[in-house]
């Protein structure tokens, strides 16, 4: 008899969400849906409020990715004033940008993946979460918790809180850097590339532990989607964006933030509050793609850093091509970490970064302005119109998580498939099919934005909709 | 400042407040309030205080190194306004994912995991809210229960046996 699994909450994410398994009557799934239910409001009611507004408010839609949210609409912010923002207060933005990608990248490996990565996909539900990481390896939970901290005292630093600094403004900056913050974040960096080394020597131990998962999550040809400089290396902040196929041949380059719209559309589907971008010329869903850190590595030929390059030549070396297995989203954030510690450093010897001209004025010069950056999970766009006195009349926002949307329903199909016999449930096997979602670190409040909560389950459905089987978390 | 106290008697050394909650839902910020209100105290001007939205992991590396720590939060089940203080021990087991949210117990058995030590004396102090709806302003009750909280920090502090 056919039925149906779900999965409810899917656990070790940001947000929550559901997992729905259908299966045949002899008990092989045969449809997978990863739902959402929450329901994001910001594009609505920030209509009508003032243009400069839209920084601090868009930035409340996550607490752990606040600073994309920041770089993105005040981008968006900029284009509507046609100006172009100072150097130093472009480093600034862009070294808060990346230490953001810190923070969130730990909080992603060591928080919510090493937990399976240390124990195992089998181990135990109740030790199988940070403490059992930190009592089996202490170095490795410390060296995560540490990262973290970097990441965030330098948010908190430069932007005087750790969650939603209010120091991005359109124009650039709201104050420069001073001596004393620069000196104390530089006094940090040996620290953390100790902590990022670590974990990337000791992930690539136990690699070689997955191999039936790196073959099952997610592993398989699609675009992917990511900002580049014009010398082909990786960038979180400007350049432009890059389309590659599964094979490595550029489909479309040089898209830059205000053509977003030309080339990208959002289908809908009925299950999920999260849309379904997809690049138009091909149609959904052959034109679904996938972002993040695995294609910002992908699509870069260069970090542009001597050591995170070292480990980018590591990475190319796992396939001829394009890296397709998502599994290796993990060792993409830690090359990630690397890049943006290497970043920072870089930055902060910039001769110009204590400059005290940091914001550009202006009021009104377009009524439509458009801003991409790289947040952690991958490009995000924000999309503004307003009127003659620059109040708000449109809001888009596309968010990294839901450009993988796609990509996750896929693999949460591929590794049921693998791993779930519909006859009986065991956790071993639910928690690949969560661990295939949590490899994107997707972001559920940032896709929808969270009303409330939602907890996500595993249920499992007959052919006749009846269901057979559900778990809670 | 309070009668008959000094910077000398507060010895705040390596002592630690940690004010959690959100000021965007009512009286759940009154935490807030208390720590801008001790950080105003000019005898507690050595006192380390931390301000935050939850209790996190990375909150075990200041912990472990303070000798007493105090956790200050609004309680949902106490009486609107009532001050509560409890000593806090450190967790024997913990479940869970521990990634946004821990709780102070769990905090200490991280403390003293990942960084080999933990406070020697540890509380949690609560101020019982009325209102969690949206909203920056705290309830008329909570408000007055501030100096009760402040002055409660302030015997711990000093080593006191403390009333509310």
């Amino acid at each position: 008899m056919s039925q149906t699994i779900t999965i409810d909450p899917v656990t070790r994410l940001e947000g929550h969400g559901k997992i729905t398994l259908k299966t045949d009557d002899n008990g092989a799934v045969q449809e997978a849906f990863f739902t959402v239910t929450q329901v994001r409001g910001f594009e609505k009611f920030c209509e009508g409020r003032p243009f400069y507004e839209m920084p601090s408010l868009m930035a409340r839609i996550c607490g752990i990715c606040p600073v994309s949210h920041l770089v993105a609409s005040a981008k968006a912010c900029e284009a509507i004033m046609s100006v172009e923002i100072p150097h130093t207060a472009a480093q600034l933005r862009r070294m808060l940008n990346l230490a953001q990608m810190v923070q969130s990248h730990s909080l992603s490996f060591f928080y919510l993946s090493s937990p399976d990565l240390l124990l195992g996909m089998d181990a135990d539900p109740a030790v199988r979460h940070l403490f059992g990481v930190v009592e089996a390896k202490p170095e490795l939970g410390r060296g995560g918790v540490r990262l973290r901290r970097f990441g965030q005292h330098i948010i908190e630093l430069l932007g005087n809180k750790r969650i939603h600094p209010g120091w991005v403004i359109p124009g650039g900056v709201t104050e420069p850097l001073t001596t004393a913050k620069r000196d104390e974040i530089l006094a940090m960096i040996p620290e953390a590339y100790a902590n990022v080394k670590y974990a990337l020597n000791w992930y690539k131990q136990i690699v070689p532990n997955f191999k039936d998962e790196i073959e099952s999550f997610a592993n398989f040809p699609s675009l992917f989607l990511g900002l580049v400089n014009e010398d082909d290396s990786i960038e979180f902040t400007d350049g432009a964006l890059r389309l590659i196929d599964a094979e490595g041949n550029i489909v479309k380059d040089g898209i830059h933030a205000a053509q977003f719209e030309d080339n990208f559309g959002e289908a809908v589907e009925p299950y999920s509050f999260v849309k379904f971008p997809y690049y138009k010329p091909l149609g959904y869903p052959e034109g679904s793609y996938r972002v993040g850190p695995l294609a910002r590595l992908n699509i870069a030929k260069t970090m542009g850093t001597p050591l995170a390059d070292e480990e980018l030549i590591e990475f190319k070396k796992l396939s001829k091509g394009p890296v397709l297995g998502s599994f290796h989203y993990h060792y993409a954030r830690l090359v990630d970490i690397l890049y943006g510690i290497e970043m920072i450093e870089r930055i902060l010897t910039d001769p110009l970064i204590l400059d005290k001209h940091v914001r550009a004025t202006a009021g009104v010069n377009r009524q439509e302005g458009f801003g991409v950056a790289e947040a952690p999970r991958g490009t995000l766009m924000h999309h503004y119109k307003v009127d003659d006195k620059g109040l708000m009349l449109y809001a888009n926002l596309i968010i990294a998580t839901g450009q993988n949307n796609n990509a996750m329903n896929r693999g949460v199909l591929q590794t049921a498939q693998k791993y779930i016999n519909g006859k009986k449930l065991e956790q071993g096997m639910l928690n690949r099919v969560e661990a295939v979602i949590r490899t994107f670190d997707p972001c559920l409040s940032c896709s929808t934005h969270a009303f409330g909560q939602m907890p996500l389950s595993i249920e499992l459905l007959a052919p006749d909709g009846s269901r057979l089987d559900e778990i809670h978390r | 400042m309070v009668p008959g106290l000094t910077r000398s008697i507060v010895s705040v050394g390596r002592q630690l407040v940690v004010a959690c909650g959100n000021t965007l839902r009512g009286d759940d910020g009154v935490a807030w309030r208390i720590a801008e209100a001790i950080q105003k105290d000019a005898s507690l001007h050595e006192l380390r205080v931390v301000i935050a939205h939850q209790l996190t992991p990375e909150l075990a590396e200041p912990i472990s190194g303070a000798e007493t720590v105090i956790f200050v939060d609004c309680s949902a089940i106490s009486l609107p306004g009532e001050v509560s203080v409890f000593p806090v021990e450190r967790a024997n087991n913990t479940t869970g994912s521990l990634t946004h949210n821990v709780d102070p117990s769990t905090l200490l058995a991280l403390s003293q995991e990942l960084f080999g030590s933990l406070p020697r004396r540890a509380f949690a102090i609560t101020v019982g809210g009325q209102s969690f709806e949206l909203g920056e302003r705290l309830t008329e009750l909570v408000t007055l229960a501030i100096p009760a909280a402040v002055q409660a920090i302030k015997g711990l502090l000093k080593n006191e046996s403390v009333e509310v």
